[in-house]
């Protein structure tokens, strides 16, 4: 689904990439880890087309999507989120998920001021918004402007967002960061259902190891912009790189 | 005795609405830009001038060749000849008019799309700097060109296109109706473009223009747009105020006219075109409450220069909204789409088995 | 063409083109504002100065500090009344450029009302400039001699204060992050009173000189200010060393530069103000993201191949 092959970059002298292969396969969903600063959000930025490689290439769903502009890799499919939520403040949490609906007739300016040629379409995507919503049951703060939201809704409207793109594949920059342990599961759980029901890749960065093993069978950990370990969350703990990565972390 | 007052007041009434008229188109079109698009174009002023050039030349021009004019579009001769012509020749000066909006309208829109070049490379800042610069060195080369609207001494003798009803009084009566028609006619128009998806994707961009990107939005496309649209908009109302004023003076177009607009939109209410109805009112109205001629009206001359009080007051306005009202006078609302009716229909919906999210949700922000 | 005088100009007006943008420079460094009322600044000392010597018949230099001071102090009410409370609500940093041009239009207009209601709408300060030595055709004058120095050692002060002191250490730190700065315990505000005051300073000053050399009118500081932007920008936007080295690129490009294309291109001197446009443009094209990035020293050693950086504070 996704492959990364030797992708690299560099911010003037840190490599904060450095020449990574990754493949997740179709319908998996897989964890990155890694201590702070080792490069996982640089990471899902080059894929998704925020930052162009220095180096290596990029694959998804058969396509090279090296250095393509984020908006043409969202068309592909592939779509993230971010570690801090970023939603549109002048926004409804209503609109927020309406924006990211693909292919919008009204989108076109030539067409956005005849109703008639978008209505039916933005009816049906109102619909399906509503759905989202209320699936990560923020229905009754969907008239609410994105600022007005707790933090843990924050992240839950970036999911929504971010489905109603209909992905084929979701990259999470630590969707349970900052929530209670309680709907961090909750989050999980969904992303599980997700994958099973809509077959969505996920490649998950996450922090909260504990929660997250639990729903991975396949971790990847990241250190100082290189993979350093691909495999068993369980075997994690024992393996000595990932060891010292972390333990020279917190020395 | 009533009606002997309100007629001779004409001038100043329609004078005051063709004003708004202006004004609101140019503060709406910069609403668009800014408001919606986040676009600081503060070079606003510039895209009404190309408008007003446009108009203006290309009006001067064919009206001396049909007379057959000598020594240019800046001759005295000329111009008066022109102003002789177009009462006779109703048509033509009516045909003008029309072909000068629809001109105007392409280039202020084309010159918008180069403007967009600028808007996707720079910081917000930077590119608000560039663009009231790009207005200023536009006013230089006008004023020093001869050709495009006469330089220092400006471009005279664009008829009204109601001049052939020889009576000044309904002259400028027809032309504030027509006026009036336009600004409410871009209100409209403005109106529909914003309330749709297109509205939607321009706040999006506006507020994070790098999840924009990633949830699939052509930005530069977008922005591109939002200046193609605003400044041909613009542009019209630069036409509307040479038709009114007859003439075309480069200095007329100074950064200070963009800052003036910029505090109606900012009093009225960002991304809120009613909003914005009412800033470019209260602007308007102050504009002219202070000035020489309002004064006279009630037979008082004054001694200061009360232009620069208007402009303290516009100052005064800006900071002080920034200050205590951000949101302007009526704040941001949502965009009006068939879709948001349904969300407002549709009814608090029960929580489903799918997510089991605790209830104090907002122990979360811990 | 005689070559001696367009030099000499250059020299002048870069100077003074350089201790306007200092400030500009310097508010940029440490605050982030792109001030538009900086132009203002420029203007009021202008007048402070022309009023103080011509009707209160000070001496020229008492006149230059009166100027320095009256300008600090609206730098400082500048910064009081709406940076500061706009900066403390996390107002975006285009609200902070918006407030900066209704700060612009109310004094620059209070300064239109006042000089006209007093018959000042043109001033010049009365100094006599004397002649020194002959140069060619023309001559060296005290203007200069004294004009010249003041610059280079307006620029010497800023850059040892921001580099070597500790107080300079702590802007830059606040500049850089002010939390960082915030927890470390440095007193922020007294910075920020102390850096705009500075500001305020060294543009009045410099309207104060401009006052001397030229003619004057309320509009002056704005009409400079296309100036102003194009040798702070030039320089890297905070960098000091590369204000002056973009304060004197304008002043040749406009003087010289515009006098030679007249000569051999007919070109207008009219257009001299879209030197500084297109210099602007040029380097918003050339590096348009990285604006801290852009200094002089370090292009103009790429474009020769050499990889001395002259410049070595300026922060990437
Ligand atoms: N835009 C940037 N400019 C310069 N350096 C950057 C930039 N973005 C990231 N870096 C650097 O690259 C390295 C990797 O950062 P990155 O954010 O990818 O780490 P991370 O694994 O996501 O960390 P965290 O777990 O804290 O989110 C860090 O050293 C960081 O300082
Ligand atoms: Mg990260």
């Amino acid at each position: 689904m996704l492959k990364a092959v030797g992708l690299a970059k560099y911010f003037g002298g840190i490599r904060a990439v450095d020449h990574v292969d990754i493949e997740v396969d179709k319908g998996e969903i897989v964890g990155l880890i890694g201590p702070n600063g080792s490069g996982k959000t640089t990471f899902i930025n080059v894929v998704a087309g925020v930052y162009k490689p220095d180096d290596g290439k990029v694959y998804f769903d058969g396509d090279d999507i090296t250095g393509l502009d984020p908006w043409d890799v969202y068309r592909k499919g592939l779509v993230r989120s971010f570690q801090v939520p970023r939603l549109f403040k002048g926004m409804l949490v209503f609109e927020n998920v309406m924006v990211a609906h693909r292919a919008q007739k009204g989108e076109n300016p030539l067409l956005a001021p005849f109703r008639g040629l978008w209505g039916k379409q933005e009816e049906d995507l109102a619909q399906i918004s509503l759905g989202l919503l209320e699936e990560a049951q923020l229905s009754h703060v969907r008239l609410n402007w994105a600022t007005e939201l707790s933090g843990g809704q924050m992240k839950l409207v970036e999911m929504s967002r971010a489905l109603a793109s209909e992905p084929k594949m979701l990259l999470l920059d630590e969707p349970a960061a900052g929530v209670a342990p309680k709907l961090a599961r909750s989050i999980f759980d969904y992303i599980v259902r997700l994958n099973r029901e809509r077959g969505i890749t996920f490649l998950i960065v996450e922090h909260r190891l504990d929660i997250l093993f639990d729903y991975v069978e396949r971790v990847l950990v990241m250190s100082n912009g290189k993979l350093i370990y691909d495999g068993n969350p369980k075997d994690v703990y024992e393996d000595e790189k990932v060891i010292e990565a972390y333990l020279g972390e917190r020395a | 005795m009533m009606f002997e007052q309100l007629y001779t007041m004409i001038p100043f009434i329609t004078t005051f609405l063709t004003f708004y008229a202006v004004y609101l188109m140019l503060s709406l079109s910069l609403n668009l830009e800014y408001g919606y698009g986040g676009i600081p174009n503060f070079g606003h002023v510039f895209f009404e001038s190309i408008g007003a050039y446009v108009a203006g030349n290309l009006t001067a021009n064919l009206l001396n060749w049909i007379v057959a004019a000598r020594g240019g579009i800046c001759a005295y001769p000329a111009s008066h000849a022109r102003m002789m012509f177009a009462p006779l020749h109703p048509i033509w000066i009516v045909g003008m008019f029309v072909f000068s909006i629809i001109i105007a309208a392409l280039v202020g829109g084309i010159f918008g799309y180069l403007a967009s070049y600028p808007a996707l490379r720079l910081k917000e800042d930077f590119l608000a700097i560039t663009l009231i610069f790009i207005g200023e060195i536009g006013r230089v080369v006008v004023r020093n060109e001869r050709s495009i609207a006469c330089g220092l001494v400006g471009l005279t003798g664009v008829p009204n296109p109601f001049i052939w009803l020889r009576d000044p009084n309904l002259m400028f009566i027809a032309y504030t109706v027509l006026a009036i028609l336009f600004a409410a006619g871009s209100y409209m128009i403005i109106k529909r473009f914003v309330n749709s998806p297109f509205g939607r994707l321009l706040k999006s961009v506006r507020d994070d223009d790098l999840v924009a990107m990633t949830l699939g939005k052509h930005v530069p496309k977008a922005r591109a747009w939002a200046l193609i649209l605003g400044s041909s908009v613009a542009a019209v109302a630069g036409v509307i105020k040479v038709f009114f004023a007859q003439g075309v003076f480069a200095d007329d177009y100074v950064p200070l006219i963009t800052f003036v607009v910029l505090s109606m939109v900012i009093l009225g209410g960002m991304a809120n075109n009613k909003g914005v109805l009412l800033g470019a009112l209260v602007m308007t109205a102050l504009d002219f409450m202070i000035s020489p001629s309002f004064f006279t009206v009630f037979g008082v001359t004054l001694q200061l220069n009360v232009a620069y009080i208007k402009y303290i007051i516009t100052g005064v306005v800006i900071i002080a909204i920034l200050l205590f009202r951000p949101q302007g006078l009526i704040s941001e609302r949502p965009v009006e789409t068939p879709g948001l009716d349904i969300a407002k229909r549709a009814g608090v919906m029960k929580p489903t088995a799918g997510l089991e999210i605790p209830a104090e949700r907002d122990e979360a922000d811990s | 063409m005689d070559l001696i005088l367009p030099v000499l100009n250059s020299i002048t007006l870069g100077s003074l083109f350089t201790l306007m943008a200092l400030g500009l420079t310097l508010t940029f460094s440490v605050t982030r504002i792109v001030n538009f009322a900086h132009a203002e600044l420029v203007a009021i000392g202008g007048y402070v100065t022309a009023v103080v010597t011509n009707y209160i018949g000070l001496s020229i230099y008492e006149s230059l500090v009166a100027a320095f001071v009256a300008s600090a102090i609206l730098a400082l009410a500048m910064d009081e009344l709406a940076f500061k409370p706009l900066y403390k609500r996390g107002s975006p940093t285009l609200f902070l450029l918006v407030a900066s041009i209704g700060i612009d239009l109310v004094v620059r207009f209070s300064l239109f009302l006042t000089a006209d209601a007093t018959g000042n709408i043109i001033i010049q300060t009365k100094v006599p400039i004397q002649p020194l030595m002959p140069l060619g055709k023309t001559y060296l004058t005290t203007f200069q001699v004294v004009v010249i120095p003041l610059t280079l050692a307006v620029v010497v002060v800023l850059h040892a204060l921001f580099h070597y002191t500790k107080v300079g250490k702590a802007l830059r730190a606040m500049a850089d992050n002010e939390d960082l700065a915030r927890v470390s315990g440095i007193k922020i505000y007294t910075l920020r009173r102390l850096a705009w005051m500075l500001v305020g300073g060294t543009a009045g000053l410099a309207g104060g000189l401009w006052s001397i050399y030229l003619v004057i009118d309320p509009d002056f500081g704005w009409n400079s200010l296309l100036r102003i932007f194009a040798a702070s920008i030039l320089g890297g936007f905070t960098s000091f060393w590369g204000t002056v080295i973009g304060g004197y690129i304008i002043g040749f490009a406009e003087n010289l530069g515009i006098a030679t294309l007249n000569t051999w291109f007919g070109v207008s001197t009219a257009y001299a103000p879209l030197i500084s446009f297109a210099i602007i443009v040029a380097v918003f094209l050339i590096k348009p993201s990285g604006f801290a990035g852009i200094d002089l020293s370090s292009l103009l050693a790429k474009l020769r191949g050499l990889h001395k950086n002259l410049e070595p504070e300026a922060e990437g």
